[in-house]
């Protein structure tokens, strides 16, 4: 388990436009980033990959195709897949289900020892988009012991510009233009790399 | 015109599914209407139309365009009384989904004053409780409902999202399976019981329903797909026969898409290739068959690629299933 975890705006942009776009279901998705390998050195998330809004998805070949490529275009711009992002359906479910768990054990064992799980709490996605408050609205969730745990909330580093870029990004009704993967495979000239979508 | 018919025809043939391009194009239409942004009562309406046939959830876009048309004069007068509370309901559902409680109630409300007996508005009352986050005044109206009509399947079906909302899946499970008792012909329903068994990492339950499923609409690709994706999750090195029966049925859906699904394809080849890396002995090599299949299936998908997204081809390379022809 690294000590810390960073994230960066691009990488919240997109989850949290990817929440917004498909605010009814749930949606989940990979967390590209970067660690130096050192046993507690930090890890860096500075991307998101969209996977899915169709909770069927996850339990069927396109999970493993949609790691397979994320992976691929990780390393095509200096980063691996180092976790794994979660928003739940209902509003007040801050359970990491065992999907989620599988997934992220996965993860685990094929990309990044130091893999982690970001919960989106859907009450604080809520309260940060109707600025109520500036925290970003996640869960982090490290393996410690042989289990999934939630980690204390200041283990996640973020710069405070951050939640101004998501807002704006919302304002701008950015959420419209993004593609997750389960949009590509209904039409794959769609871009799941969403590669200008948060300025 | 002719373009809006084809539309329809094509709604017709996929079944519940709308053509997503006619669809696109009326909410585009809508999205960049002239006279100060205001879309023409007519667009709206088709958009209208095409999402309910399509069953297709878009709640921002039918809330902002229905709901003008709803307070339109216009409107009441163009439309027909059908068609006008048809779109009332509709537009009460998505403004729910917005959260746009006081618009809802006003709907409601006109609703309750046209139809002051009816069970579909008490079943809508019964939402906008759920959206309010009141579960137990909802079943309670949900429970009056069925007690004058117990095969209200309205009413049966948000009593199951009440435990949904509840976060009590288990109930919800035993909720569906006893209006699937008496109504074992929704499909739809069916399938919902299966996206709660997934949830609970339930996967050969979920199975059985997809099975359901395919018995009452074998033509529906989406269940044939459903149903290969499942016996894929399901199959391990030691029952490999079951991402075989899968490499059957996603062959039905590209037989069904005219060879145009994705999802099919990704699948056909991820089975084939667990077949090829995981199997043992005998099992383990493919038919000839196979391979031909697996090949056809990685050539096209790689072409498809490169014409549609050529940026993404190396990554669909690097998933390794397009070799399991080979």
């Amino acid at each position: 388990m690294a000590m810390a975890y960073g994230v960066n705006a691009q990488a919240v942009g997109k989850v949290v436009l990817h929440g917004a776009k498909y605010g009814a279901g749930e949606v989940c998705g990979a967390l590209l980033g970067r660690w130096d390998g050192a046993e507690d050195g930090p890890v860096l998330v500075e991307d998101a990959v969209p996977f899915f809004h169709k909770c069927e998805n996850k339990y069927s070949p396109l999970m493993e195709v949609a790691l397979a490529q994320a992976e691929s275009y990780a390393s095509t711009v200096g980063l691996k897949v180092v976790g794994f992002y979660q928003a739940n359906e209902r509003n007040d479910d801050r359970e990491l289900h065992f999907s989620t768990k599988r997934i992220a054990d996965v993860i685990r064992e094929k990309s990044t020892r130091q893999a982690c799980i970001l919960l989106m709490n859907n009450e604080g996605f809520t309260a940060l988009l109707s600025s109520e408050t500036r925290d970003l609205p996640f869960q982090l969730h490290v393996r410690k012991g042989g289990q999934w745990v939630l980690e204390a909330s200041k283990q996640l580093l973020s710069e405070g510009s951050v939640a101004d870029v998501v807002l704006a990004s919302i304002s701008a009704g950015r959420q419209q233009h993004l593609v997750d993967f389960s949009e590509h495979i209904c039409d794959i000239s769609k871009d799941w790399r969403n590669l200008d979508l948060v300025k | 015109k002719r373009a809006e018919r084809e539309g329809q025809g094509a709604i017709a043939t996929m079944g519940r599914l709308p053509s997503q391009k006619a669809l696109a194009a009326t909410l585009d239409r809508c999205e960049n209407a002239g006279h100060g942004g205001h879309a023409p009562i007519d667009e709206v309406k088709d958009f209208l139309r095409l999402c309910r046939d399509g069953k297709v959830r878009l709640p921002e876009q039918i809330a902002r365009h229905g709901l003008r048309l709803v307070k339109s004069k216009e409107a009441k007068r163009k439309l027909n009384d059908t068609e006008l509370w048809l779109i009332n309901e509709q537009v009460c559902y998505a403004l729910l989904d917005t959260g746009e409680i006081d618009e809802a109630t006003m709907i409601v409300k006109a609703l309750a004053k046209r139809f002051p007996k009816s069970s579909r508005v008490l079943v809508l009352q019964g939402a906008l409780c759920e959206c309010c986050g009141d579960y137990d005044k909802a079943e309670e109206v949900y429970k009056k409902v069925l007690e004058e009509n117990e095969a209200h399947q309205g009413a049966w079906k948000r009593l199951c999202c009440v435990a949904k909302g509840r976060g009590d899946e288990e109930k919800a499970v035993k909720t569906l399976k006893e209006y699937l008792d008496v109504f074992c012909t929704d499909a739809e329903a069916w399938e919902e019981l299966a996206s709660l068994y997934l949830s609970l990492s339930m996967q050969k339950q979920a199975s059985f329903c997809y099975e359901e499923c395919l018995l009452i609409q074998p033509q529906n690709p989406s269940y044939h797909l459903k149903y290969a994706d499942s016996l894929y999750s399901l199959s391990t090195p030691s029952t490999l026969h079951l991402a075989r029966q899968a490499v059957g049925y996603y062959s039905v859906v590209l037989d069904l898409t005219n060879g145009s699904s994705v999802h099919a394809k990704y699948g056909l080849l991820c089975c084939l290739d667990a077949i090829r890396s995981q199997g043992r002995g005998s099992s383990s090599r493919l038919t000839e068959d196979e391979q031909k299949l697996a090949a056809k299936c990685a050539r096209e998908l790689e072409a498809d690629y490169q014409e549609k997204c050529p940026a993404l081809l190396a990554h669909l390379r690097a998933t390794g299933i397009l070799s399991s022809g080979t």
